[in-house]
């Protein structure tokens, strides 16, 4: 219980009420314990960790992988009867369960200590039936096995499911105090400890706002110590110097920063021989746009116009001889900008087309070719089809952003801007 | 298969495009045109996969490197992100490289490669990815001892392929693996075999399949040693919009970028398709064509590839067996000329510009000679082939030569890239043009550094030449003006005012300052040594030189045997929407060019003609909704011939009919509507405007 305690530090209570319901000499355990909080605060590596030195055998499942009641039941099987292989029996039912546990229980094999049922992600149960989760509540009830229980743990706060279970336990999200506590524990040897205690400090404070996640969160710290190193290794600052480091290393997190969403591992550490692929890489800006054919550049653009302009302005944007102009009254202005927040419009394929022609020099004969580009920004998601109604004139919704389509444009020397009408 | 009897000796691929050629009905793989084109595309075949395998070498090794880095996190699976560029098409091939490397250098357990159509559930993706996964190692392990063999060798059945059986076959593949003469055989310090994860097209993956799917593995990574490779059309960004972010903390994400795909395009062009090496040429205004497709439509080496195999085909089979013999690489014509035959002799002679040369010869006994002697003008025509192919051969030395020196020009008036000098030169007298005289212009103001540089590459070009012979007094020239270049200084050669003119430039008005500037202009305009050899060599290159050699090649004599103008390629290679399919169901004859079903007007309906086309010609005639019970009795009345009164219809045209409105659903033309009772939705209209 101590080491525990201290290789996770700030979870005392949880651990101290875990330890209330289920220990070592408990002959009768809780039927359920429901272990609620967000991703990444400990709830399963705490408690399967707990039970493991509680001496219980623990059937842990996670519910994500379960798409079938077979596979959920198998692994329960193996996982809680597993002196006793038995190839051959097939448990397809909750009752098939049911009774193997209870011909176990009669050979007396469940008694001797504490049994576990773990059920990870446990809102993914619903997907094999609404009343799973409801069955394993009442497993004790049915077997009559009382050192046998259920430990739920999920996201999802439990009133939102159909049970009563007899224990709820929450996880709280840490503070950053407590997250300071845990991070001393990974501290890298080659640092002195007062050192990354500022370091850590610094850290937090830029990464906290961003997220809370512990797992990602130590991915990020753990990457940037060599670079809070780094100035006292070159002779640029000394260890006491916080504030300095504290300058030096700023821009570096953020950075990181803007990565941390998708996790970008940073190139540095890759072998300098391909220097013309190593700089696109780096690049984001680069990156973020991209190269289409010259058509379907065209129509990522036709399509954006017709999503974000209303139709009846299209004779005024595309044509010479639109007409005269008549003078915008004050109501219109605010209409569009709600009519901005809505997002895309549907358009037709006719409107895509016309806009399209409209907005391009050269003529393009209307072939399969031409048209298997709308599929194929269809299927890069640039673009997204709506309903399946008459194949002549299917619609679509432009999902590209402004960003992305002005960079498209700006390729091919279009400015969107004057095309749209806010 | 007699199509391994290529000069170069090695391993010979096979693949499948060539085969179905033996199954199809219309069997032409005896035919001796066949056997020409055969052995040249089979030639071409080879050189683009090895022009490809160097492409794509660079991000295969970096991929391979990422692949057996050590995990470096307990909690994220390793995820290298290839952005591809759209051409999908092409990405099969790629990633089947990968596939093919990794089992190679020993990375892998096994490798899956999933399309997002097998993965419309979590279920079918794990099933699919798993059996993958095992199956793989089964075939890279044949020739290898392993003691589970029989165990996996049964048939994987569905049920079976889930994560924990794979996490046992991976458990008794880890114990048994290491076996002591293997670990010999590899260097001690082997990394660590991965299971690697393919997605190949990850936009249309379906989010929440995706999001369980990586879930899933992510709490296997421990056991299991994952690594994703993500095939990305677009851009990064499409990660972030797919997957939530529980998801991405799950992934340790690197982005690897492939070549653009116009790169592909240029190299493979540059060094299969624009050679003298290769066997045929096209002609400029199809070449240009295909690179439009390219540049404009989709951006696949693939589909370019295979337009151009159409037209090598089409080519082949025209030219029948004259073209077949001798359109063919340069070593072989002499071999294949002697088996000219009396009937290819006579195909030859009505050859447009062989039939020119004929009229054009002066010596009544040649001409003659060459109109019915066989031998002699078998002989003729080889003559004519070997001063073909050398002037083909002048040709590309000489484009490369202009590409030199034009493609590095301001704004590049010429273009770029080979490929559009090509097309220019192709389809007419590019001296002629004002680009050209720009360039020259342009040219003019080099300085004597980079015009240095500019012959002395140039020279490299000719160096390089696989004939020897060819170019060789333009070499011998280029050198004697890169000897007089270098020589030339770049002082002015009549004593210019080394005073500063200003101090007598004594003005009173606009107009007189004027002249005096014009004077002055004049004056220094007396050229330098160097200038004049400038002028001398650019005069030489771009007046002499490449006209004479860059002469289109099409109007030599024989030339149609080795340029494909297919004028019909547009409409081959990209067809037409919808109308096909209008004309096969309004007119079947068409396509089925029997006697019985043709029409003298479009809206005529036969009985003979398939149920089908009854029902679409029908069909045409209605309007929005179509009363299906009106529907039924005319197609009685036309099939049958004689009105029926109701429920009189036999049984066996309701079935005709009711088979013939649904293959109508299936094709999309109409759909059940809820509308109105027994009554189906048009889907199209006017099907024949398109």
């Amino acid at each position: 219980m101590e080491s525990l305690l201290e290789s996770f530090p700030c979870r005392e209570r949880e651990l101290q009420q875990l330890q209330i319901f289920i220990n070592e000499g408990s002959e009768l355990l809780p039927e359920s314990v429901f272990i609620h909080g967000q991703p990444a605060v400990g709830k399963t590596t705490i408690t399967c960790k707990y039970l493991e030195s509680a001496g219980a055998l623990i059937a842990y499942v996670n519910c994500i992988e379960c798409y079938s009641m077979r596979l959920l039941l198998d692994k329960i099987i193996s996982q809680l009867l597993p002196q006793d292989p038995q190839p051959n029996v097939r448990c397809d039912s909750f009752m098939a369960l049911v009774h193997l546990l209870k011909l176990a229980r009669s050979k007396g094999s469940l008694n001797s200590r504490p049994h576990v049922l773990v059920l990870d992600n446990v809102e993914y149960l619903d997907n094999l039936g609404d009343r799973c989760i409801n069955f394993f509540a009442a497993l004790q009830e049915l077997t009559l096995i009382y050192t046998l229980t259920v430990i739920f743990i999920s996201r999802v706060i439990p009133e939102k499911f159909d049970i009563t279970p007899a224990v709820i336990l929450h996880f709280p999200q840490y503070n950053k105090d407590e997250l300071t506590k845990i991070f001393q524990l990974f501290k890298p040897p080659y640092i002195s400890e007062e050192l990354y205690s500022n370091y850590i400090s610094t850290a937090l404070a830029v990464f906290i706002r961003a997220t809370r996640d512990l797992n990602e969160m130590k991915n990020l710290i753990l990457d940037n110590v060599s670079k809070y190193m780094e100035p006292i290794n070159r002779g640029e600052a000394t260890a006491n110097d916080t504030l300095l480091l504290w300058r030096l290393v700023t821009p570096h997190l953020k950075a990181s920063l803007n990565s941390a969403y998708l996790g970008i591992a940073s190139e540095n550490d890759t072998d300098p021989t391909k220097p013309e692929l190593q700089t696109e890489l780096i690049t984001h800006k680069k990156l973020r746009a991209f190269d289409l054919p010259y058509y379907a550049k065209y129509f990522l653009i036709a399509g954006y116009l017709a999503s974000y302009n209303s139709p009846k302005h299209d004779r005024r944007l595309f044509l010479k001889n639109h007409g005269k102009q008549r003078k915008k009254n004050r109501k219109d202005v605010s209409k569009s900008q709600t009519t901005e927040l809505l997002g895309p419009k549907s358009f037709s394929l006719d409107r895509l087309l016309a806009i399209f022609y409209a907005i391009m020099e050269e003529k393009a004969s209307l072939t399969v070719n031409l048209m298997s580009q709308i599929a194929s920004l269809v299927e890069l998601r640039l673009l997204a089809k709506i309903g399946d109604g008459v194949i002549d004139n299917p619609k679509f919704k432009c999902m590209a952003s402004y960003d992305c389509v002005a960079a498209v444009g700006s390729t091919l020397g279009f400015n969107l801007k004057k095309y749209l009408l806010d | 298969m007699d199509a391994t009897a290529s000069v170069s000796k090695g391993c010979f691929a096979f693949p499948a495009s060539a085969k179905p050629a033996k199954q199809s009905p219309l069997n032409f793989s005896k035919e001796p045109w066949y056997g020409g084109y055969e052995k040249v595309w089979q030639n071409i075949v080879q050189q683009l996969d090895t022009v490809e395998d160097d492409v794509i070498e660079n991000l295969l090794k970096d991929l391979a490197n990422f692949i057996s880095l050590p995990s470096s996190t307990e909690s994220t699976i390793p995820a290298a992100a290839i952005l591809t560029g759209i051409n999908l098409p092409d990405h099969g091939s790629l990633f089947g490289r990968l596939k093919a490397r990794l089992n190679l250098e020993g990375l892998t357990y096994g490798v899956a490669l999933l399309n997002s159509a097998d993965c419309s559930s979590i279920k079918h993706t794990v099933e699919k990815c798993v059996a993958q996964l095992m199956e793989s190692n089964i075939e890279s392990d044949d020739d290898m001892e392993v003691d589970e063999e029989d165990e996996r060798s049964s048939d994987l059945k569905k049920s079976q392929c889930t994560l924990p059986n794979l996490l046992e076959w991976h458990k008794n593949l880890k114990n048994c693996s290491p076996s002591p003469s293997k670990r010999k055989k590899r260097s001690t310090a082997s990394p660590e075999k991965k299971l690697v994860v393919v997605l190949k097209d990850f936009e249309t993956f379906n989010a929440e399949v995706m999001s369980l799917f990586i879930q899933i593995l992510s709490g296997y990574q421990s056991q299991l040693p994952f690594v994703f490779v993500l095939g990305i059309a677009t851009t990064l960004s499409a990660i972030e919009q797919l997957l939530p972010h529980s998801c991405l903390t799950r992934l340790s994400l690197k982005a690897f970028q492939a070549q653009p795909s116009v790169f592909f395009l240029n190299n493979t062009l540059n060094k299969v398709f624009l050679t003298p090496r290769c066997p045929f040429q096209l002609s400029g205004k199809l070449f240009k064509f295909f690179t439009n497709v390219f540049l404009f439509y989709d951006f696949s080496v693939n589909r370019f590839v295979q337009g151009v195999k159409y037209c090598i085909m089409e080519h082949y089979r025209t030219g029948r067996r004259p073209v077949g013999l001798l359109c063919c690489p340069e070593n072989r014509l002499e071999a294949n000329a002697k088996l000219l035959e009396h009937e290819d002799l006579e195909a030859l002679r009505r050859v447009n510009t062989f039939k020119k040369y004929i009229d054009s010869t002066e010596d009544e006994k040649i001409r003659d000679k060459l109109l019915k002697d066989d031998s002699f003008t078998k002989k003729e025509v080889l003559k004519l082939m070997l001063a073909l192919r050398l002037r083909i051969n002048e040709f590309y030395a000489a484009l490369s030569l202009l590409h030199q020196l034009v493609s590095t020009l301001p704004r590049a008036p010429l273009g770029k890239q080979l490929r559009e000098l090509y097309v220019l030169a192709m389809s007419k007298n590019v001296w002629t043009t004002e680009e050209y005289k720009e360039c020259r212009q342009l040219l003019g103001f080099l300085s004597k550094d980079e015009l240095m540089e500019h012959v002395r590459k140039m020279l490299d070009i000719l160096e390089a030449q696989s004939n020897p012979d060819c170019m060789k007094n333009v070499k011998t020239e280029l050198k004697k003006f890169l000897a007089r270049l270098e020589e030339a200084g770049t002082a002015r050669v009549t004593a210019s005012p080394s005073k500063s003119p200003s101090k007598n430039l004594s003005v009173k008005n606009r107009a007189q300052l004027q002249q005096k500037l014009m004077e002055l202009a004049n004056k220094t305009s007396s050229r330098s040594p160097y200038e004049l050899a400038r002028d001398a060599l650019l005069n030489y290159v771009m007046g002499e030189m490449l006209p004479e050699k860059l002469r289109p090649f099409t109007n030599a004599p024989l030339a149609e045997v080795v340029t494909l103008s297919e004028t019909e390629a547009r409409h081959r290679v990209v067809p037409r929407i919808r109308a096909p399919i209008h004309t096969a169901l309004n007119n079947p004859a068409h396509y089925l060019m029997c006697d019985c079903c043709k029409i003298s007007e479009n809206g005529e309906i036969l009985p003979s003609m398939p149920d089908l086309c009854i029902v679409y010609k029908l069909h045409l005639e209605s309007g929005a909704l179509i009363n299906m019970y009106d529907w039924l009795q005319s197609f009685n009345l036309l099939v049958t011939g004689k009105e029926a009164d109701d429920d009189s219809i036999s049984p066996e045209v309701q079935a005709r009919f009711t088979q013939a409105v649904s293959e109508m659903e299936f094709l999309g033309f109409v759909k059940s509507s809820k509308k109105k009772a027994d009554h189906v939705a048009r889907l199209t209209w006017g099907g024949s405007t398109c």
